[in-house]
């Protein structure tokens, strides 16, 4: 095993990626966030932040299922099912950025607690199959990227440049 | 698609362009020589290039690495390559297009590997034994790490993660 991804660097990304948003989001209110679509039938930034809020709090349950059981099943989310379910066309933008980010603190406090141990703990999703606490900070670093730029595109805040 | 896949880490690398691109609008060369990452850091331009010079180490170790068996892949100092490339002397514009440029290289080398290329390695003295899908998502967690930084040097942000 190569320590490419360490702890440290897991946490110094999580820590990254939200400043990067809540940039991309300074001037955003709630009109902005209700009005252009990810193409025609894509969500708006409020349902993306939305999908980002909900998903946090799913990651955040994995974790701590992980830490807590023996290779637990990772609990699985709909996104299509929850945008029905959590009603995010009549969320408030402000409060559902608030709670991002207070989740996202919740991960930070929880992984900076952790033992070198506990972060090859494994916990089996049902697609990606054995995913230590190290992999599924990383993966959740790589999610923001995601949808970051997709905020980017919905706000047309910058023309495609690759 | 496993949690670290060719697909996703090739979507990243795209996206990342896109929202640098979006927190560099406005950004003219008199800005990014006098916006500083504290009172000692670097300033935007000379992050940028650190990120143009590390697109070309990152690029022509996955070269090596596609070339020989399991390469000993170089290193190289940040300082000493500021110091070198005598970043505080280059044009804002120019850099800026030399980065995409060295992106758009790399993305394309990157998009035509076979599963079985992703996975050949190179052997780093300090990370050891790692495959090009791993130093490819690392460059694009890299992108966000120095994003970020570029963020608190131009102040457009008041979330930060301690």
């Amino acid at each position: 095993m190569n320590t490419l991804y360490t702890p440290d660097r897991a946490l110094m990304w999580l820590r990254k990626t939200p400043v990067i948003l809540s940039a991309i989001l300074r001037d955003v209110d709630q009109t902005k966030a209700m009005g252009n679509r990810d193409g025609d039938d894509g969500w708006n930034v409020l349902e993306i932040m939305c999908h980002l809020n909900d998903l946090e709090d799913v990651y955040n349950q994995r974790l701590r299922a992980t830490l807590e059981q023996d290779r637990p099943a990772l609990i699985g989310f709909k996104p299509l099912e929850a945008v029905i379910e959590h009603d995010y066309a009549h969320q408030i933008f402000s409060d559902v950025v608030q709670s991002y980010l207070v989740r996202r603190t919740e991960k930070l406090r929880l992984l900076e607690s952790l033992s070198a141990e506990q972060w090859q703990r494994v916990g089996v999703h049902a697609d990606y199959g054995d995913m230590r606490v190290l992999d599924q900070a990383v993966a959740t670093a790589l999610h923001d990227v995601n949808h970051t730029e997709q905020i980017v595109r919905v706000l047309n805040i910058a023309s495609i440049v690759l | 698609m496993p949690a670290l896949s060719p697909t996703r880490t090739l979507l990243a690398l795209k996206k990342n362009a896109t929202t640098l691109s979006v927190i560099l609008k406005g950004v003219d060369h008199a800005r990014a020589v006098s916006a500083r990452d504290g009172s000692d850091g670097w300033t935007v331009l000379e992050v940028l290039c650190h990120l143009r010079d590390y697109e070309n180490i990152f690029m022509s170790r996955n070269k090596l690495v596609l070339e020989a068996d399991e390469p000993a892949l170089p290193v190289y100092n940040p300082m000493t390559l500021a110091a070198e490339n005598r970043y505080a002397e280059q044009d804002f514009l120019t850099v800026w297009n030399e980065w995409l440029e060295l992106r758009r290289q790399h993305l394309d080398l990157l998009s035509r590997l076979t599963p079985e290329a992703w996975n050949r390695k190179g052997a780093h003295p300090t990370w050891g034994i790692v495959p090009i899908l791993e130093m490819a998502t690392i460059t694009a967690l890299h992108d966000g790490d120095h994003t970020e930084q570029i963020i608190r040097a131009l102040g457009l942000s008041d979330v930060i993660f301690a």
